[in-house]
């Protein structure tokens, strides 16, 4: 199982989905997305 | 002497002005107060032979631009090393867009197109899984191999693999193939689709259930449904609003997928049940940013951001703003696109997954022209 995918978090895999993104799993992308879009919406909520 | 390191969050800004650059190019400056700069979709519309070939019959619209200069500077100039970092939140972008859409969305809207979405989604996913699997066993794929390839055509392509890939413990190489296969299927879709929606006289909303279901690539389905219809800030892109619900709620399913494969994996290698990994959590599974995207139905739908016929200030703004996130993460995509990526594709992955994406395209085809209406 030497080349079986995400072993040990640090194979060839894990780098071709890093060639995607640049966070460690895809939970941290989706909030970082969340507090984004909240951060945005308050403003636009602010000055209008 | 230890070199000092730039923190992460500058280095991303290059390569995001890049993306950003990219967008104003193909979209024009007219948001951003630059009139001067109609962007690259008006200037070919201004002359009648490039208009007729390239925007009436290839549908080549600013986001496919975005899309096309983005390839071009990804692979025929050398890939900027210094715009990597940025170019890699394109799908951050892409989120973050699919969120802000919720502002086109109500309630009564999420329950009817919802509704006919989880029946042909779910269907298409099972009936996928099924031929990739049954396929990949006879060309001799290994039950791995075929579990990997069967979630990136049933699911979400890249997303749905790399999710798949530890739960059923593929090998490299399984993973490797699958992506550039889903990838290669994705970039002809999103060209192609278009042009035989526009050919066979499809309604936005038909064009858009067609992508949700038989594009394998989330961000490919919004550029795909962008290209038919873009839509504007007053009048949002009708293909785009069915299209992403049939995503999303095909992404929905991603956790259930993964459990499924895993134990239909460990069933089928006949190994023990500690070299088998289904530690696939529901929940560790499940795309959060989904519920961003609903509680923007919510408060749009109670009002939260002024009347939405006609759309107040803020609507329109929100509107401008997924328009513009789309379009630079889409000009990422497009950066990410590597020709000699795809060019991995091959083996038996490559025409196993052809096979099921074809089919699953071709299927899509057939009950959008038989049971979905013109208009939802």
């Amino acid at each position: 199982m030497a080349d079986s995918a995400f072993n040990n978090g640090n194979g060839k895999d894990r780098e071709d989905y890093h060639l995607f993104t640049l966070f460690a799993t895809e939970r941290i992308e989706d909030y970082i997305v969340l507090s984004l879009a909240l951060i945005i919406l308050i403003m636009i909520l602010f000055f209008y | 002497m230890r070199p000092i390191k730039t923190p992460l969050l500058l280095r991303t800004i290059p390569g995001i002005i890049l993306m950003f650059s990219i967008a104003v190019l193909a979209k024009g400056g007219a948001d951003l107060g630059l009139p001067q700069w109609p962007g690259l979709e008006t200037h070919f519309a201004a002359h009648p032979d490039l208009k007729r070939v390239l925007i009436d019959n290839l549908r080549i619209n600013y986001i496919l631009l975005s899309i096309i200069i983005g390839m071009i500077i990804g692979n025929v100039f050398a890939f900027p090393a210094w715009a990597q970092a940025g170019v890699k939140t394109s799908r951050l972008f892409i989120k973050l867009g699919v969120i802000l859409l919720g502002s086109v969305y109500s309630v009564a809207d999420i329950a009817q197109l919802g509704g006919e979405a989880i029946i042909i989604v779910l269907s298409f996913i099972t009936l996928t899984i099924l031929f990739t699997l049954w396929l990949g066993k006879k060309a001799g794929m290994s039950p791995a191999a075929s579990a990997v390839l069967s979630s990136g055509t049933a699911i979400c392509g890249v997303s749905a693999i790399v999710a798949t890939a530890p739960a059923v413990r593929a090998k490299t190489t399984d993973v490797v193939y699958s992506i550039a296969t889903i990838l290669s299927f994705g970039l002809a879709s999103l060209f192609i689709f278009p042009v035989i929606g526009t050919l066979i006289g499809m309604s936005p909303h038909q064009f858009g259930v067609w992508c949700g279901t038989g594009i394998l690539n989330s961000g490919q389905v919004l550029a795909a449904c962008l290209a038919f219809e873009p839509g504007t800030a007053s009048h949002p892109s009708e293909s785009l609003k069915t299209g992403e619900i049939y995503n999303l709620v095909r992404v929905v399913f991603l956790p259930f997928v993964v459990l499924a494969l895993a134990v239909y994996t460990s069933r089928s290698a006949q190994l023990p049940e500690d070299e088998i990994n289904i530690n696939t959590g529901l929940w560790s599974r499940f795309p959060v940013f989904v519920f961003g995207f609903l509680a923007m139905v919510f408060l749009t739908s109670f009002g939260v951001f002024g009347q939405t016929t006609p759309p107040s200030p803020e609507l329109i703004l929100i509107r401008k703003l997924y328009e513009w996130f789309f379009a630079i993460g889409l000009a990422g995509l497009g950066m990410q696109i590597s020709f000699a990526e795809l060019r991995k594709a091959g083996g038996k992955p490559l025409a196993v997954g052809t096979a099921a994406a074809l089919l699953k395209a071709v299927g899509a085809l057939a009950v959008v022209i038989l049971f979905i209406p013109k208009n939802p």
